[in-house]
């Protein structure tokens, strides 16, 4: 399996673009998702999201520099379209608080997955109550395990900041539970 | 050693969560919220390659060059139009100068005698006004 530096540099010069960028694709593919599916719920909206992001860096890849890590770049991309659409169905009225715990049972049914327990159930709301950019910030950190370095490149933020936003998302947390 | 130090740092953020929920309770969020349908992954890239070779549009590739040559024009036309404003009244100051200078004494002379009349009659204008006008500020003084 060929780097991401090398795929890069073998999309770049033409050779075999198609080929290459499949196989970044398919390097990426999951995590890439997995980031978009966490904030959306939705797989529709997700796959729709994830094609976007891919669609973007098709046309930027012949620009990118390889100053930073493919995969923080590629990240980064998923982060902002995830907010846009998020951002977009805020302002179109079709994001629904109240339906999100009627749409997680309704996901645990359609899956093999084992039913949800109350005390998951208040994970999922205490998440979901959380700001977006904390959201986010929290699942790379804990899910992805990735370091604040990174964290900050993706979300636009400092390392200062990342570390602010997990820690006040898990203090927001222990609020919820303790409200609820 | 900044390795360990990182493991070091995720493991105490991970349990601080973890006094909240349970790993397990973490572990059902992050399944539920990640799954995918069954084959999703294996087509995505042919569904993804067969929407980009679609929309693909005409492409215009602005190299370096390409972008320094659009601002050299732009200079360019910028500098014309400075220029060229700024020539065009000496331009139009030369042209009346000539013109002037262009025509004959005798000619002048002609045009002077052939409108004399009309700047007699003018002047008797002007002096019939400017008696009136003295003739009431006459009036407005007391003696």
């Amino acid at each position: 399996m060929h780097s991401d530096q090398e795929l890069i540099i073998q999309f770049q010069q033409s050779i075999q673009r198609e080929q290459s960028f499949t196989q970044l694709v398919k390097k990426h593919q999951v995590k890439v998702y997995h980031q978009i599916k966490r904030m959306v719920l939705d797989h529709d909206d997700a796959d729709d999201i994830a094609q976007m992001v891919w669609i973007k860096i098709w046309n930027k890849l012949d620009g990118f520099k390889m100053e930073s890590e493919f995969s923080t770049w590629l990240f980064r991309i998923a982060y902002n379209e995830t907010l846009n659409f998020l951002a977009k169905q805020k302002r179109q009225g079709t994001s629904n608080s109240n339906s999100d715990l009627l749409d997680y049972e309704n996901l645990s049914s359609q899956t093999d997955a084992p039913k949800s327990s109350e005390i998951q159930i208040k994970l999922d709301q205490g998440i979901k109550q959380l700001p977006e950019k904390q959201q986010f910030v929290f699942m790379l950190r804990y899910f992805e395990e990735l370091n604040y370095e990174k964290i900050a490149n993706i979300t636009g933020t400092t390392v200062g900041g990342a570390k602010a936003n997990y820690h006040q998302a898990v203090k927001k947390l222990e609020e919820f539970l303790k409200n609820t | 050693m900044e390795t360990n130090n990182e493991n070091i740092e995720l493991n105490k953020d991970k349990l601080a969560a973890e006094q909240l929920f349970a790993k397990e309770d973490f572990a059902h969020f992050n399944l539920k919220k990640t799954e995918a349908p069954k084959d999703y992954f294996d087509t995505f890239s042919d569904k993804l390659l067969d929407r980009i070779s679609k929309n693909k549009p005409s492409v215009f590739y602005l190299t370096t060059y390409g972008k320094m040559a659009i601002a050299a024009i732009f200079i360019f036309v910028i500098a014309s139009t400075f220029i060229f404003l700024n020539t065009q009244p000496k331009i139009k100051s030369e042209l009346a100068v000539i013109s002037i200078q262009d025509i004959s004494n005798e000619e002048i002379e002609s045009y002077v005698n052939a409108n004399e009349w009309i700047a007699e009659m003018d002047w008797q204008t002007e002096s019939v006004k400017l008696e009136s006008e003295n003739s009431s500020i006459l009036k407005d003084t007391i003696d």
